[in-house]
């Protein structure tokens, strides 16, 4: 089904790829029906069929809408600790330097440890390509027109990448505040990133990424001295909101305070989890 | 807009049951829904209409939302409040740090079936 309109086109959901492959394109239909779309509704309640037995019962659900996400997650889970891979979810608004982070981290710890990319966006493998060019094994999952990573994307990306005993997995999910916090993906770790180009007051307007993420870093460090940006205030907000979440100040630019990041990952590597 | 999803979720939810019970439609699904479940309602509601109109036995379905409030407790001195938002500090000591008891549900909670 279309993730848009809910029409019931039968175009694949998303597209995994690995750089280089050829692109399968899935030209999105589309969604000019050519008529407009109204909607009002009767609300009269004369039916012109015989009522059954059933009409009016009121059957008890009470089922978790998110279950099938939260279900399939905990399968990916499964899988990574039975072959003790550690998995992140990388989350933030687009342009936080979810990428340049990751770039940065690969190869720092590409020598010492076996590690895995799965990239998410909306559209292109311009990410793939760019951390493909690290050596490091990647694919990429196109949403089209979803605006998060699900536990599904990424149990067939991991199949597709086939991650080695004792690896890091690293998620990048889309560029988004809001949807991804609620798709668990079946990671160890949700990590959070927001640089220091966007406003403080992150953590207050979008609570529920903060509230789920275990790790924030704060990118962008060597841009304070020309922004009007507070880090302590920005801890005073995550504060309030998740007083556990572990802050770290980065640049990934210039690589200032890198070194407590990957000593957090290589902690958690070594099963300080 | 993750509400289309969250809401082929409740369409799928819905129509399992449905079947399960040999229904032929359903007239009201019923859902709770957490101030902190990080689901825009009125989002949902506008979301429910094309995901509901793809499903046979849901077409003719309304939406029945209960709002579930906040519910937080003080991890300092134990004290429980419901406050607008997450951000409000503990209003008997001033202590950030809570644990969410309750206003993060998002659950189909039940379904009413109709006639064919």
């Amino acid at each position: 089904m279309c993730d848009t309109c809910g029409c019931g086109s039968s175009e694949p959901r998303f597209t995994i790829m690995k750089p280089g492959q050829k692109e399968h394109t899935h030209p999105h239909h589309d969604h000019d029906h050519g008529h407009v779309h109204t909607h009002e509704h009767e609300h009269g309640h004369e039916h012109e069929y015989e009522h059954t037995h059933h009409e009016g019962r009121i059957i008890t659900v009470e089922t978790d809408v998110l279950q099938k996400n939260n279900m399939l997650a905990q399968r990916n889970r499964g899988y990574l600790e039975a072959k003790s891979i550690l998995a992140l979810n990388l989350v933030s608004s687009p342009g936080s330097g979810k990428t340049t982070i990751l770039e940065r981290t690969l190869k720092t710890l590409k020598d010492q440890f076996s590690i895995c990319v799965i990239e998410g966006d909306q559209q292109t493998t311009l990410d793939a390509s760019r951390i493909s060019a690290t050596g490091i094994p990647v694919v990429q999952i196109n949403t089209g027109s979803g605006c998060h990573l699900d536990a599904e994307m990424v149990n067939k990306a991991v199949k597709e990448l086939d991650p080695p005993h004792h690896s890091i997995l690293m998620i990048e999910n889309v560029g988004n505040l809001v949807c991804p916090a609620l798709f668990d993906l079946g990671e160890n770790f949700r990590v959070v990133i927001v640089s220091v180009t966007e406003g403080e007051d992150k953590p207050l307007k979008y609570p529920q990424m903060f509230l789920s993420s275990q790790v924030c870093l704060i990118n962008k460090t060597d841009l304070l001295p020309y922004v009007d940006f507070s880090v302590d205030k920005l801890k005073e907000y995550i504060n309030h909101i998740n007083p556990d979440l572990h802050c770290i100040e980065l640049s990934a630019r210039t690589g200032d305070g890198f070194d407590a990041w990957i000593a957090w990952l290589r902690g958690k590597v070594n099963g300080d989890q | 807009m993750h509400e289309f999803s969250i809401a082929v979720n409740i369409v799928e939810i819905a129509e399992s049951t449905a079947l399960q019970h040999n229904a032929t439609g359903v007239s009201e699904v019923e859902l709770d829904v957490g101030d902190a479940s990080g689901i825009n309602i009125e989002a949902l509601e506008f979301a429910w209409e094309s995901a509901a109109a793809s499903s046979t036995l849901l077409k003719k379905s309304s939406l029945k939302i209960n709002p579930v409030p906040l519910l937080l407790k003080c991890n300092h001195c134990q004290h429980q409040f419901s406050p607008a938002d997450l951000i409000e500090s503990c209003p008997s000591c001033g202590d950030n740090s809570t644990t969410i008891l309750q206003g993060r549900e998002l659950k189909v909670k039940s379904i009413m079936l109709a006639g064919p």
